[in-house]
Order: structure tokens, then C-alpha cells, then sequence
């Protein structure tokens, strides 16, 4: 555990280094879109098992913009479910051993920015470049620094939320699979971990299954929240 | 080869990169910039293989039941016109059989008045014959009857008297007022 609980990197291409983050995010990327292949490789009427599934991902996630961004938003479905399929398989990853990518904060605050700039594009385009900049006036003009603090607190606040919750998963879980290893040894007297096996399973699902999906679904509706703001 | 070096943050890195070498837990670096690329191609793959052909699928789908049960509607709006044709056909030809037994029965009915009639008439003729046969066959007992009578007065009254008499002279005489009795008393 020496050098805290920052991201190994994998390999480097040209003095770039590539961190597990990103290779773990290739190993989701590819995962998704194999499923999402294989789901919609050929339509039938009547669903089979992987089109139901990608159906009802769909639907959920067509229903869930439509009911938060309103009908005439639909268009923002796929990034929208984009977002929460990676965010949540992302912070489900630590069941599977992966260093969740959202535990390393370029990812939380590369997504973070991502919304940060669709908040504003968006509320340029459909507002007016004009209005819109008119709009960091209001109520007067004295509150120009205050908005613009509260606009760039968006992201940073979106971004840290994501990472915080995962990272903390994954100090807790670390610190206390290297606490059940010392147990052993100690109570036992065996340099063979048996005290991880079963015990941090509870801890598992409250920090992996229960924290991930609840924030890859935070995370989603507040962009959509945000957006949908700006847009109106 | 930090993009930021904010590593500061952490102080547990010395933000030197090398395979293998663990970064700060709070540390920009390129993972930032792949970590964009990656969202954006994932978005843009799964657009176009998940989204929106299941979306598209669904919206096609849906539109297929729809006109369906549009059909469907349609097609039973149509069977229960043709029910309600058939039943005004079925009214119609029972009135019309209604009719024609109510013709036929009238029919019917003249011509057994005229089959009557001429039963009447026919047995009024056989009664009017057989009043004359009755009347015919009195005569002619009555006119045998008045024969032998007189026959027999004039045998008794011969054996009576015991004179010969002439025999046509009397039986006229004795004709005569027979006829005269008999007349009067027959033709009460």
C-alpha cells in the first residue's frame, strides 16, 4: 500500500503514461459494446433474453430524460444512459477486483467537465449567446463574481462528489482487507489472508453495488437537473 | 509528464511517470484527457449501436401494434355493420314471408268459398232432383195405388152384386170418384 491509493500505471505510448483507470475503462468500453453488439445484432418482434435487456436499458433510461429533461430533450438519451451504464459499471468494478476508474479523479473530473460544458453550450444555444452571458447579471450586475464562482462550483462539486464516495469505497475496502490479513496472521498464526474470505462481502455490496449505482444515478440526474435548467 | 502538476495536493507522488509507479490519489495527469476520449467514443459507439437502433426499433414497433389494433377496430366497426346488414336482411325477408302467407291464406280462403259454393250448389241440385225423384215416385205409387184400389172395389163390389157388369163402364165410373176421394185427401 506504499504511495497511498493513487492509480498504478499500466504502460506508457510515447512517454505517455496510461494508468489502470484508463485500462480498466477500455476493459468496460469493451464489455458495453460487445453486450450492445450482441443485443442488437438482429431484431426480432417478440424479444429474446439480450434484446429484452437492452430494451428495458432503453426504455428506462428514454423514460428517466424524458420524465427529468421533458419530450423535447429526448436527444440527450444517449449520453445520458452513456453516462450512467459506464459510471455505474465504473464504480461496480471493485467486485471484480478492477480499481474502479471513478476512484481516480481525472476520470470523475474529466465527466464532470463534460457536463460543465454541455450545461453551457446548450444554454448558449437554445437562450442566445447574448441573453445567456446576460444572465450571469442577474439579479444585478455586483453578482457577477458570485455566479460565476457558483457556476464553476458545479463541476468541481459534481466531479469530487463521484470521486469522494468511490475512493473512500476503495480506502475502506483496502484498509480493511490489509486489516482481516494482519488478523490472520495474528490470531492464527497463518500467513494465508482466511479472514478475507466472506467478511468484507456485506462491505462489498454497500460500497460497490449500494454507493456505485446510487451515485452513477446522482451524478446522471444532476447533469440532466443542470441541463435542463440551463436550457429552459 | 503531468498535464497539471497539482500533485502537490497529495504529496505522495513524486509525479514522475514510469510503468508500475503508483500516482497521487488526487493527481491530473494525461488520465484526464483519455478518460474524455473514452466517454466520447463510448457515447458515440453506443449511440449508434444501442440507442438508436433500439429506440428506433421499439418506436417502429409500437407503431406496428398500434396499427394493429387500429385494424382490429376497423375490422370489427365493419363485422358488426355487416351484422346489422344481415339482421335488417333477416327482418326484411321475414316480413316479406309474413306477407306472403298472409297472401296465400287469403287466397286460401277465396278459394275455398268458391269450393263451398259449389259444393252448395252442388247439393242443392242433388236436393232438387231428388225432391222431384220423391215427387215422381208418390205419383206413380199414388197412380198404382189408385189402380189396384179401384181394381179392388170393382172385384168386391162384382162379387158383391154378382152382376156382370160392364166392365169399362165402371172402371171409369169408380176412377172417377176415387180419383175425386183420393185427390182431395192426398193433396191434404
Amino acid at each position: 500500500m506504499e504511495g497511498g491509493f493513487g492509480p498504478i500505471v499500466a504502460f506508457e505510448i510515447f512517454g505517455i503514461p496510461i494508468t489502470q483507470t484508463v485500462t480498466t475503462t477500455w476493459f468496460i468500453m469493451a464489455i458495453v459494446i460487445l453486450l450492445s453488439y450482441l443485443a442488437t445484432r438482429k431484431f426480432e418482434k417478440n424479444p429474446k433474453n439480450a434484446q429484452n435487456m437492452a430494451e428495458i436499458v432503453v426504455d428506462t433510461i428514454n423514460g428517466l430524460t424524458r420524465q427529468t429533461m421533458g419530450e423535447a430533450n429526448i436527444g440527450f438519451a444517449p449520453y445520458i444512459g452513456t453516462l450512467i451504464i459506464f459510471i455505474a459499471l465504473s464504480n461496480i468494478a471493485g467486485l471484480f477486483g478492477l480499481r474502479p476508474p471513478t476512484a481516480d479523479v481525472n476520470t470523475t473530473m474529466g465527466l464532470a467537465i463534460m457536463t460543465f460544458l454541455m450545461i453551457h453550450f446548450f444554454g448558449a444555444k437554445s437562450k442566445g449567446v447574448l441573453p445567456y452571458m446576460k444572465g450571469f447579471l442577474e439579479p444585478f450586475a455586483a453578482l457577477l463574481p458570485l455566479n460565476i464562482m457558483g457556476e464553476l462550483a458545479t463541476p468541481i462539486s459534481l466531479g469530487f462528489r463521484l470521486f469522494g464516495n468511490i475512493i473512500g469505497g476503495v480506502i475502506i475496502m483496502n484498509l480493511l482487507y490489509g486489516a482481516l490479513a494482519g488478523l490472520t496472521t495474528k490470531l492464527i498464526g497463518i500467513n494465508i489472508p482466511i479472514l478475507q474470505v466472506g467478511i468484507p462481502a456485506l462491505l462489498h455490496v454497500y460500497f460497490d453495488l449500494f454507493a456505485g449505482i446510487l451515485q452513477s444515478f446522482i451524478f446522471t440526474m444532476l447533469t440532466m437537473v443542470f441541463v435542463s435548467i440551463a436550457i429552459e | 509528464m503531468n498535464l497539471f502538476s497539482l500533485a502537490a495536493l497529495t504529496g505522495t507522488s513524486e509525479a514522475v511517470s514510469q510503468v508500475g509507479l503508483k500516482l497521487g490519489l488526487v493527481e491530473p495527469n494525461w488520465t484526464f484527457v483519455f478518460q474524455i476520449a473514452n466517454t466520447l467514443i463510448l457515447f458515440l459507439i453506443l449511440k449508434k449501436l444501442l440507442f438508436k437502433p433500439v429506440t428506433e426499433f421499439m418506436a417502429k414497433r409500437q407503431e406496428g401494434i398500434e396499427n394493429s389494433l387500429k385494424d382490429a377496430e376497423n375490422k370489427n366497426l365493419e363485422a358488426e355493420e355487416l351484422i346489422a346488414q344481415y339482421h335488417e336482411k333477416i327482418n326484411q325477408s321475414k316480413s316479406e314471408g309474413m306477407e306472403i302467407i298472409r297472401l296465400m291464406t287469403k287466397e286460401a280462403e277465396g278459394h275455398g268459398a268458391s269450393i263451398v259454393k259449389a259444393a252448395e250448389a252442388e247439393a242443392e241440385k242433388i236436393k232438387n232432383h231428388a225432391i222431384l225423384e220423391i215427387e215422381r215416385e208418390r205419383e206413380k205409387a199414388i197412380n198404382s195405388l189408385k189402380e189396384e184400389v179401384s181394381e179392388m172395389i170393382l172385384m168386391t163390389a162384382s162379387k158383391l152384386i154378382e152382376k156382370d157388369l160392364n166392365d169399362e163402364d165402371h172402371k171409369i165410373l169408380i176412377k172417377k170418384f176415387i180419383g175425386e176421394v183420393g185427390d182431395s185427401k192426398w193433396q191434404n
